[in-house]
């Protein structure tokens, strides 16, 4: 990692609501980047969009463009979102050179209280003070996975259970936003969502860019099978039988419809499914891979 | 310009001594040459938190380069419904150049500026002085100065 001489000060991560804090760009949040599958051009349009936002909010007064330099991520679980969007960030950083950014990854229900107006004053605290603060000292990426939890649909709470708190803190949080966006033009905010229609619309609405991520379609999913059986191959050289053309091919096909992180597992789930290899990744055939894609059994 | 301010909950939670390690531990970090001189006076900051006179008018922090910090103390009711202040986004007195305000009543100016004599960075003021207002600007960040790295951009 680069030596950076810097006064930044990253915030710290037993701090409520801070979940990740680190000086970018960071090798394992590039390989976060690599390793993370999309379908064809959709890694490239994400760094295009973070970076153009960055540079017009830098040039054109908020009032005529207003942009809140926030990218949405929205998805079904276990498509890579908040990999691509830890590995995004870094890019950005590595792409955007000149001054050292910050990487600070939220979360969300560390905010969360049952006292009344407890949220509302976290909420406050982190976005109004150690955000704004992290931002004023330089460019700041800041990560907000399952933003729904912070930024709940007001419309859809139920009146039954006093939401007057989580109204509080949502309001704090727009308000904490807006403040961002409007008094630095270098901080990113990402979010990650399963459930976009959870979001409150206000959030949406200052989103500057929103993109559904997918589950992986046939090419994609023989990717991550590869790399994920390379990686096991590189310890066990047994496996490489799995990396023949035909099984990945074949592979692909059986496993439509799962996610990455569901592929990722059918090929640990391959080591153990047969009793004769007794758990041995040395001893994995394509036959496993295919019975465990085809059965679906106990892990997906 | 802008202001950047933190409220240190004080006695009965810690005592004088301790608040100001926490206002130094705030403000450096270990090993840093600074908070050798911060420690160096913890005498005189214990006595004037120990007068509360940083609960009526704030420590100022004036780094080399970068925004203005003020620190003021809680005391009694104050300090124990207050919250722990959360770290500052940067280590203000990392560069030399840096100076410290201590409010003092104007009664006990002069002996304060004896005892730190041999301390430049750090002074005493009357608490009573008004203190500079810095309105907060449109846009508190500068704009990026940024260089695009378009090869990195466009590496898969």
């Amino acid at each position: 990692m680069t030596q950076v001489t810097t006064s930044r000060r990253l915030p710290d991560v037993a701090s409520p609501g801070i979940a990740d804090a680190r000086l970018l760009p960071d090798p394992d949040l590039a390989e976060s980047w690599a390793a993370i599958v999309l379908p064809d051009g959709m890694k490239g349009e994400m760094a295009r969009s973070a970076i153009a936002s960055t540079r017009l909010r830098s040039a054109v007064p908020f009032d005529e463009l207003p942009l809140h330099g926030v990218l949405l991520l929205s998805g079904p679980p276990g498509v890579g979102k908040t990999t691509v969007a830890r590995g995004l960030a870094d890019k950005v950083a590595r792409t955007l050179t000149g001054e050292p950014w910050v990487f600070v990854e939220i979360d969300p229900h560390g905010l969360a209280s049952s006292a009344l107006g407890r949220s509302q004053r976290a909420v406050e605290q982190l976005m109004g003070t150690q955000l704004d603060e992290l931002a004023q000292a330089g460019p700041l990426v800041v990560l907000i996975d399952e933003v729904e939890t912070l930024f709940t649909n007001r419309a859809a709470l139920s009146m039954e259970t006093n939401p007057i708190d989580v109204h509080r803190a949502v309001d704090a949080g727009l308000v904490g936003l807006d403040r961002l966006a409007r008094r630095h033009t270098n901080v990113l905010i990402i979010a990650t969502t399963n459930f976009a229609d959870a979001i409150d619309p206000a959030l949406s609405s200052r989103a500057d860019r929103v993109f559904t991520v997918p589950l992986p379609d046939a090419s994609a999913r023989r990717e991550i099978l590869e790399r994920t059986i390379a990686a096991v191959a590189a310890a066990f050289p047994g496996a490489e039988s799995l990396l023949a053309p035909e099984v990945l091919d074949t592979a692909a096909e059986v496993a439509e419809g799962l996610d990455g992180r569901q592929l990722r597992k059918a090929v640990a789930a391959a080591c153990s499914v047969r009793p004769g290899a007794q758990g041995d990744p040395d001893r994995v055939t394509p036959a496993d891979l295919l019975d465990v894609l085809r059965s679906r059994g106990g892990w997906a | 310009m802008s202001v950047i301010v933190r409220t240190v909950p004080s006695t009965p939670i810690r005592t004088s001594v301790q608040t100001w390690e926490t206002i130094v531990g705030l403000l450096t970090e270990a090993g840093q040459e600074a908070q050798a001189k911060l420690t160096a006076v913890t005498g005189v900051a214990a006595t004037l938190i120990a007068e509360e006179y940083t609960s009526l008018a704030p420590i100022v922090v004036k780094p080399a380069r970068g925004e203005r910090v003020r620190i003021y103390t809680a005391h009694g009711a104050l300090a124990l419904e207050g919250e722990e202040p959360p770290p500052l986004a940067t280590w203000p007195l990392v560069e030399a150049g840096w100076s410290l305000s201590l409010p003092c009543a104007a009664e006990d100016i002069d002996e304060m500026r004896d005892l730190l004599e041999k301390h430049p960075e750090i002074e005493v003021r009357d608490l009573a002085d008004g203190i500079t207002a810095a309105a907060a600007p449109a846009c508190a960040s500068a704009p990026g100065t940024f260089t695009i790295n378009y090869d990195e951009l466009e590496r898969p």
